[in-house]
C-alpha cells in the first residue's frame, strides 16, 4: 500500500460530503482522486484542467463500492493512450451504475436489515452486546469491500467487474434467504411476546399494525408510513389508558 | 452525568455521528441502536440508551435507502430520543408507571429531530449545486484548491448541523416530555407496552422487503421454527 493509495482511500470515506442535486457525488469523487491528478500533472495547469474536465462530472454510486470506480479510473488515467478517447467517462458511468444497483441491493436491501434485525433480537432479550455484534458483522464486510474493491479496480481496470458481480449476486442470494429467515424469527418473537403480554387482542392489534404499514406504504413513503403509524400507536395507547 | 451538563458531549456525539451518516464514513455508529448506546454511555446509563435506541431502530428496521439517499436524520433521532429518555427517566427516579409514556415522548421528539435534520439537509443540498459548479470551473482551469476546501468544509457543516439539532432539541424535548409526564396526559404502564407494540411496525416494513424478494419460504421457516421453539420452551 503506497501513500497515494492511502491518500485516495481515506478520501473515499468522505465521498458524500458535498452531495448536491446537480452533480451528486461528483465533487466527492474528484476530491478522492486529487492526489492522483496532482501526481500525474505536477505543476502543469493545463494538464490539471484536462484531468478535471474528464473526471469532474456527475457521479452517483454506492459509496462502499465507489472505491472500485476510483481504482479503475486510476488505472486508466495512468495507462498511456486511454486518456483522450472518452473511454474513461464511459467506463466510469457504466461501472458506477452497475455498482449502484448491485451494491445497494447487497448492502441496503439485504445485509443491513439482516444485521440490524439480529442486533434487535439480541437487545429485545436484554443482551446488550447486540450493537457490538452488529458493528463487527457489518464493518467486516464494509471495510473488506471498500478496500478490496479499490485494489481490484486498480489491478484489473475495465475488467474489474467481471466475476465480481457474479460473486456479489451469489452472496446476496444466500443472504436474502437469511434476511427472510431472521425476519420470520423476529416476527415470531414479537407475536409470542404480544400473546404473553395481552393474549389474542394484542395479536390482532399486531396484525392490524402490520396491515396498516403495508397499506400506508402505497400512499406515503416508507419513513412517513412508519412515523404515521407510530404516532397513531402512541395516541391510541394514550386514549385507551385515559 | 445524568443532567443537562452533559448537553455539550451529547451534541458533539450528534455532530460526529452526522459525519458518519452524511459523509459516507458508514461505520454505522449512527444507527439508533448504536447511537443510543453511545448517548447512554455519556449519561452513565448505557442499558437505557440501548433500550431507546432499539425501539427507534425497530421502527425503521425495514426502511432501505437506495442510491445513497437518506431521508430521516438517524443520528439526530437516535441521540435525542435516547438522551431525552434517560434524562426524564432519571428525573422521575425510574418510576416504572410512567416509563412507557416517557419513552413514547422521547421517541416522538427523536423523530422530530430526525425530520428537522432531513429538511435542513435538503435545503443545504439544493443550494450546494452552484458553489460546486463554480469550483468545477476553477478545477477545469487547473486550480484544485477550491474543490478540496469546499468538500472538506462540508464535513464541518454536517457536524455543525448534527451538533445544533442535539443542542436545541435535547433540552426542548426534555422540557416538553417532563411537562407531558407531569400533567399525566397519556398512557400508563411501563416501557414494556411499547416493546410489545412497536415491533409490529418494524415487521410491517420488514415484510415488504421479504415479499419483494420472493423469500416467503424462508420467512415462514423462521416464523414456524421459532414459534415452535418458543411454544415448546
Amino acid at each position: 500500500m503506497t501513500m497515494l493509495d492511502l491518500n485516495i482511500l481515506w478520501r473515499l470515506f468522505l465521498i458524500q460530503n458535498s452531495r448536491n442535486d446537480k452533480f451528486h457525488d461528483g465533487l466527492g469523487f474528484f476530491f478522492a482522486l486529487i492526489p492522483l491528478f496532482r501526481s500525474l500533472s505536477g505543476k502543469d495547469l493545463s494538464r490539471r484542467g484536462e484531468l478535471a474536465r474528464r473526471n469532474f462530472d456527475y457521479f452517483n454510486s454506492n459509496p462502499v463500492l465507489s472505491g472500485m470506480v476510483a481504482g479503475v479510473t486510476r488505472k486508466m488515467e495512468e495507462s498511456e493512450g486511454m486518456a483522450d478517447t472518452g473511454q474513461i467517462s464511459r467506463v466510469r458511468n457504466t461501472l458506477s451504475s452497475v455498482l449502484t444497483a448491485k451494491g445497494d441491493e447487497f448492502f441496503e436491501v439485504v445485509f443491513l436489515p439482516l444485521a440490524l434485525t439480529i442486533a434487535c433480537i439480541f437487545t429485545i432479550y436484554g443482551v446488550y452486546i447486540g450493537p457490538l455484534v452488529f458493528l463487527l458483522f457489518y464493518n467486516y464486510f464494509h471495510f473488506k469491500f471498500r478496500i478490496i474493491g479499490y485494489y481490484r479496480g486498480l489491478k484489473l481496470g475495465q475488467e474489474a467487474g467481471t466475476g465480481f458481480f457474479e460473486d456479489l449476486s451469489k452472496i446476496s442470494g444466500v443472504l436474502r434467504g437469511a434476511t427472510a429467515f431472521t425476519a420470520g424469527v423476529f416476527t415470531s418473537i414479537a407475536f409470542f411476546r404480544g400473546y404473553q403480554f395481552g393474549g389474542t387482542p394484542v395479536v390482532i392489534a399486531g396484525l392490524v399494525a402490520i396491515a396498516a404499514v403495508t397499506l400506508l406504504r402505497r400512499k406515503y413513503s416508507p419513513v412517513f408510513s412508519v412515523i404515521i403509524l407510530f404516532v397513531l400507536t402512541v395516541v391510541l395507547l394514550s386514549l385507551l389508558s385515559i | 452525568m445524568t443532567g443537562l451538563e452533559s448537553l455539550i458531549p451529547l451534541s458533539v456525539l450528534g455532530g460526529f455521528l452526522a459525519l458518519d451518516f452524511r459523509g459516507s464514513l458508514r461505520l454505522m455508529l449512527y444507527q439508533p441502536i448504536c447511537s443510543g448506546l453511545l448517548a447512554g454511555y455519556i449519561l452513565g446509563e448505557p442499558a437505557k440508551g440501548v433500550l431507546a435506541g432499539t425501539l427507534l431502530q425497530i421502527i425503521f428496521l425495514g426502511n432501505i435507502y437506495l442510491r445513497g439517499e437518506r431521508d430521516i436524520d438517524m443520528p439526530a433521532a437516535g441521540v435525542v430520543s435516547a438522551a431525552v429518555f434517560i434524562l426524564v427517566d432519571f428525573r422521575m427516579a425510574g418510576d416504572m408507571s410512567v416509563s412507557g409514556m416517557v419513552m413514547a415522548g422521547s421517541l416522538l421528539i427523536g423523530l422530530l429531530a430526525g425530520l428537522l435534520g432531513y429538511y435542513l439537509y435538503r435545503i443545504l443540498r439544493s443550494n450546494l449545486s452552484s458553489p460546486v459548479e463554480r469550483v468545477m470551473n476553477r478545477c477545469r482551469e487547473g486550480h484544485y484548491r477550491g474543490a478540496s476546501l469546499l468538500h472538506l468544509s462540508m464535513a464541518g457543516v454536517h457536524f455543525l448541523a448534527g451538533f445544533l439539532i442535539c443542542l436545541i432539541l435535547i433540552p426542548a424535548g426534555y422540557a416538553i416530555t417532563m411537562k407531558a409526564v407531569s400533567s399525566s396526559v397519556g398512557f400508563d404502564g411501563s416501557v414494556d407496552i411499547l416493546y410489545i407494540f412497536i415491533p409490529f411496525i418494524g415487521i410491517g416494513s420488514l415484510l415488504r422487503i421479504v415479499l419483494f424478494q420472493h423469500q416467503a419460504f424462508w420467512f415462514l421457516s423462521g416464523l414456524i421454527i421459532t414459534g415452535a421453539v418458543l411454544a415448546f420452551i
